[in-house]
């Protein structure tokens, strides 16, 4: 956990969504957790209330702007992130976001996370999955903190620890 | 001449014909540094190439028995021996080079830097510079016509198709279309070109002619456009959709759309199916463009992009 917020801490740039570098990066992590899906699918649709499961999470604040969902997510270690709400979709299990802006040193984020019954009864399968790029958009010399293991490093630690306590929440320890 | 000679002689013509008909789809492989060239009759890889770092746009002459694959990370271009399957000769292009096209006649090969906002020519036999040009912001995607007179770009963070006139190599026009367009295609007889938007979520479909535009809703977050090989319909990736949008050309109406792989990226057509990359999922998708299903996936390398005409749109 102090690893990343050290990395969030790292890159408290004003990050813009418009242009973005050539090639994106992948992040897909999963976790099983010995819990319905009906109840961890709860915890993960539940947009406005981030920090009921994933431990870098201080608090959320729920926005609404016309049909558009956001949501502000300020951090334990200090540092915001804002993200757009694109779906979530019950009969799938699945739900799809965007960083807006943030500390996350990534540029042209888009994520989604998907929960399935199994593998074995009473249990759930949580993917989290990203596309993303690098913050500096431009060829090397890439200045440092603004690279592709920057992007990469930053984006498995969130997932890794988030899934982790997903778990953790989900089966009640 | 003796029967079985004969015979021998039209197993073996048959057996070219059905090669050179098929043709092979490159399909460049960013997380691997490779190629994966399929076969796209019988739908197996039959060899992987290594590349430079990040390839993603490709464009294929069987004419010159040649690939161009763009090498992002890298700053270079690999060429390819199509009948080898071997890398022969890599050019460094200082700079972000992402989209590759021919020119109508294959004698040029143009390479679109993405962060100098320039389009490079060079001579694809002898592989010497032959200049370059200053198009819009962020050039992408790039198609020749086949009249040869006109080479189109699309200027991703200008919001707009360059038509360059291949003359002089000035540029003619630049037509509006909608938010960030990225991949190209031009109908066969080169009076109609699309254009894919990836924040728009629209088609862009332009009367060369006239410049005049008209627009399609597609999917999440498009990428590409390919034409079936009867030009009736179009196949629009859709990154964030994981699917593909199909449009009946002469009606401008969304027919369906077709699940694909994760993150569909690089589509382009043979003489009778659509081949579609799959970022996410390391797979090439097989659609039947009459019936509208997926007919076969296959395997490649890590982080499929396949950005271009990865087969050669010129074969018989």
């Amino acid at each position: 956990m102090k690893k990343l917020f050290a990395l969030l801490a790292m890159a408290l740039l004003p990050l813009s969504a418009a242009a973005h570098g050539p090639s994106p990066q992948k992040v897909e992590k999963s976790v099983t957790i010995k819990a319905e899906p009906a109840k961890v699918w709860a915890l993960v649709k539940d947009f406005g209330n981030m920090q009921a499961w994933h431990p870098a999470v201080a608090s959320t604040k729920l926005e609404k702007k016309g049909e558009d969902t956001f949501r502000l997510l300020t951090l334990k270690g200090g540092g915001t992130i804002y993200e757009k709400l694109r779906s979530a979709d019950d009969g799938e299990m699945k739900l799809k976001y965007e960083i807006v802006e943030g500390v996350l040193p990534v540029a042209d984020y888009n994520s989604f996370i998907t929960v399935k019954a199994g593998p074995g009864a009473g249990e759930s399968t949580v993917t989290w999955v990203g596309r993303f790029y690098r913050v500096y958009k431009l060829n090397p010399p890439i200045p440092p903190g603004q690279d592709d293991a920057s992007a990469l490093n930053a984006v498995n630690g969130v997932y890794d620890a988030g899934l982790a306590n997903l778990k953790k929440v989900a089966e009640g320890k | 001449m003796n029967p079985l000679l004969r015979l021998l002689g039209i197993i073996v013509l048959c057996a070219s014909a059905s090669a050179w008909a098929g043709g092979h789809a490159y399909i460049t492989n960013q997380g691997s540094d490779s190629v994966s060239v399929v076969d796209v009759t019988n739908h197996k890889v039959i060899a992987t190439i290594g590349v430079g770092k990040a390839p993603v746009g490709v464009a294929v002459s069987a004419r010159l028995g040649r690939v161009f694959v763009s090498n992002v990370e890298d700053q270079s271009l690999s060429v390819i021996d199509s009948n080898t399957q071997r890398v022969i000769s890599t050019i460094a292009i200082k700079g972000a080079p992402v989209g590759v096209a021919l020119s109508a006649d294959h004698s040029q090969v143009f390479v679109a830097n993405w962060f100098d906002d320039q389009v490079l020519r060079f001579d694809s036999a002898s592989l010497q510079p032959l200049g370059s040009l200053s198009v819009g912001k962020a050039p992408a995607g790039m198609i020749a016509s086949p009249d040869g007179q006109w080479l189109y770009v699309a200027n991703r963070d200008s919001n707009d198709v360059a038509v360059i006139s291949t003359k002089d190599w000035n540029i003619s026009a630049r037509v509006p279309v909608g938010a960030h367009p990225f991949g190209l295609t031009l109908r066969r007889d080169g009076k109609q070109l699309y254009s894919v938007n990836v924040y728009d979520n629209s088609l862009t479909i332009i009367d060369t002619a006239s410049l005049q535009t008209s627009s399609v809703k597609v999917g999440e977050h498009p990428y590409c456009v390919a034409l079936s090989p009867d030009q009736r319909r179009l196949f629009v990736t859709n990154t964030q959709g994981d699917n593909v949008t199909v449009i009946d050309v002469a009606s401008r109406q969304v027919l369906t759309s077709i699940d694909v792989g994760g993150y569909p990226e690089g589509i382009s057509a043979s003489d009778q199916h659509i081949f579609v990359a799959n970022w996410f999922d390391d797979t090439v998708t097989v659609i039947d463009p009459d019936t509208l299903t997926v007919i076969s996936t296959i395997r490649t390398g890590k982080q499929s992009r396949a950005f271009g005409q990865f087969i050669d749109p010129s074969l018989p």
